[in-house]
């Protein structure tokens, strides 16, 4: 009488995948009044943006992206981060007929593959993450530029203010935000 | 190889064009001294681009002989450089974007040199016209830039890496702030200085095809591809 078997292996793979992207790069911040004041504008122009200020650095965090900027050097480095939790499952099924011998082998065989899927599923899951968190930051890039160059811009524009207050009396001050123009005028 | 005369070259031109997508002008074109004539490497960029290298033509050497022959190749210039552009809206492949970008850098950088020198800035007339072309006064520049890498796949890379592959995708574009930098520089030829009527004829055809706009316009789309 001939028998069947039927080998069933079920894996599972859990892991936490992370996926991290950054940026770096340099505002344009001239030095029209000492380095340490021209820090303090820049430090007062990002609190108003919502950056906490601690020492040199100001950082300012969005669910998954934190923002730091390096006052003395106006360098801003932009992070994304993220984790996911994986809990991935595998099945395999073979039946076998009239030879018992292949069942350890076949179960080996079983158990090998479903290792080797979930490891492949783990990896993409893994480069999925990590597109998306690449994605996410480039999104958020051209806003946080926008931003940060605008809080550059108008801790220059007052450290031009204290500086014509310093070379001599001023007589008066026109700005338009729009066109990005200041002029002051200073009676010396 | 003796060197080819402008006959030649023509010649070799007109059977590419006619060859385009055969084997056998994949072979002519991975031979460096084919991929190097002048003519074919500025008229077609997306052909040389095969290269694993960029096969950089003596642009300096041959353009007095071949000047007049690139004055009559104008339109055609600028309708091919816009339809590389355009064709390279739709590459996917990140390998492909990479070596075209850095043909079409090597291959502009060193005939706008040449044509500086030379007192031939109006043979880069085709990259205005193209550029004119190619840029939406329309449309915001970071949507609009956005155009040239829509179709890339760019799996896992991180964001260091797509900006070496957007800077490929946006190198066309970049050759703006050269052909502005040519501007400024006429605008300074005084009336009695040596070269006079070249700074204005180059001025005239900036004037005539909006480089001023245009021209801040791809500084803009290129800026928006550089995060």
């Amino acid at each position: 009488m001939s028998r069947a078997y039927r080998v069933r292996v079920e894996e599972r793979l859990q892991r936490i995948v992370r996926a991290e992207d950054h940026v770096s790069c340099q505002l344009e911040l001239l030095e029209i009044l000492p380095c340490d004041q021209m820090s303090q504008l820049l430090a007062d122009e990002l609190i108003k943006l919502g950056f906490k200020v601690e020492g040199e650095t100001a950082t300012r965090k969005e669910k998954d992206v934190t923002i730091s900027v390096d006052l003395p050097s106006a360098t801003v480095v932009v992070q994304a981060a993220t984790d996911k939790q994986l809990d991935l499952k595998s099945a395999k099924v073979k039946n076998i007929y009239d030879n018992q011998q292949l069942v350890a082998e076949t179960k080996a065989r079983l158990q090998a593959e479903a290792h080797k899927e979930l490891a492949a599923l783990g990896d993409q899951a893994e480069s999925l993450l990590q597109r998306q968190v690449t994605d996410q930051l480039e999104a958020k890039l051209g806003d946080i530029r926008k931003e940060l160059e605008g809080a550059a811009n108008r801790a220059t524009a007052a450290a031009l203010k204290q500086r014509a207050a310093q070379l001599g009396q001023i007589k008066s001050i026109s700005e338009d935000p729009e066109a990005g123009s200041l002029t002051i005028v200073v009676e010396v | 190889m003796a060197e080819l005369s402008v006959g030649d070259q023509l010649l070799m031109l007109r059977t590419l064009e006619r060859l385009r997508d055969t084997q056998v002008a994949e072979r002519w074109l991975r031979m460096r001294r084919f991929a190097e004539l002048p003519l074919v490497a500025l008229c077609h960029p997306d052909l040389v681009s095969i290269r694993e290298r960029p096969a950089v033509p003596n642009f300096a050497g041959q353009l007095p002989d071949l000047a007049w022959v690139l004055e009559c190749l104008q339109p055609y210039l600028a309708k091919r450089w816009i339809d590389v552009e355009e064709n390279k809206t739709r590459i996917a492949e990140v390998e492909h974007m990479q070596r075209l970008g850095a043909t079409q850098t090597a291959l502009l950088n060193a005939f706008l040199s040449a044509a500086a020198q030379a007192g031939r800035r109006d043979l880069a007339r085709f990259l205005l016209v193209s550029l004119q072309q190619l840029i939406s006064i329309e449309v915001a520049p970071e949507v609009w830039a956005r155009r040239w890498i829509r179709d890339l796949r760019l799996g896992a890379m991180r964001l260091a890496e797509r900006t070496i592959v957007y800077q490929s995708a946006s190198s066309f574009l970049a050759i703006a702030a050269q052909l502005r930098g040519w501007a400024e520089e006429c605008r300074r030829v005084g009336y009695l200085d040596e070269g006079y009527a070249a700074a204005q004829l180059w001025l005239a055809d900036w004037a005539r095809y909006d480089g001023e706009n245009v021209t801040l316009r791809a500084a803009a789309m290129v800026r928006a591809l550089s995060p």
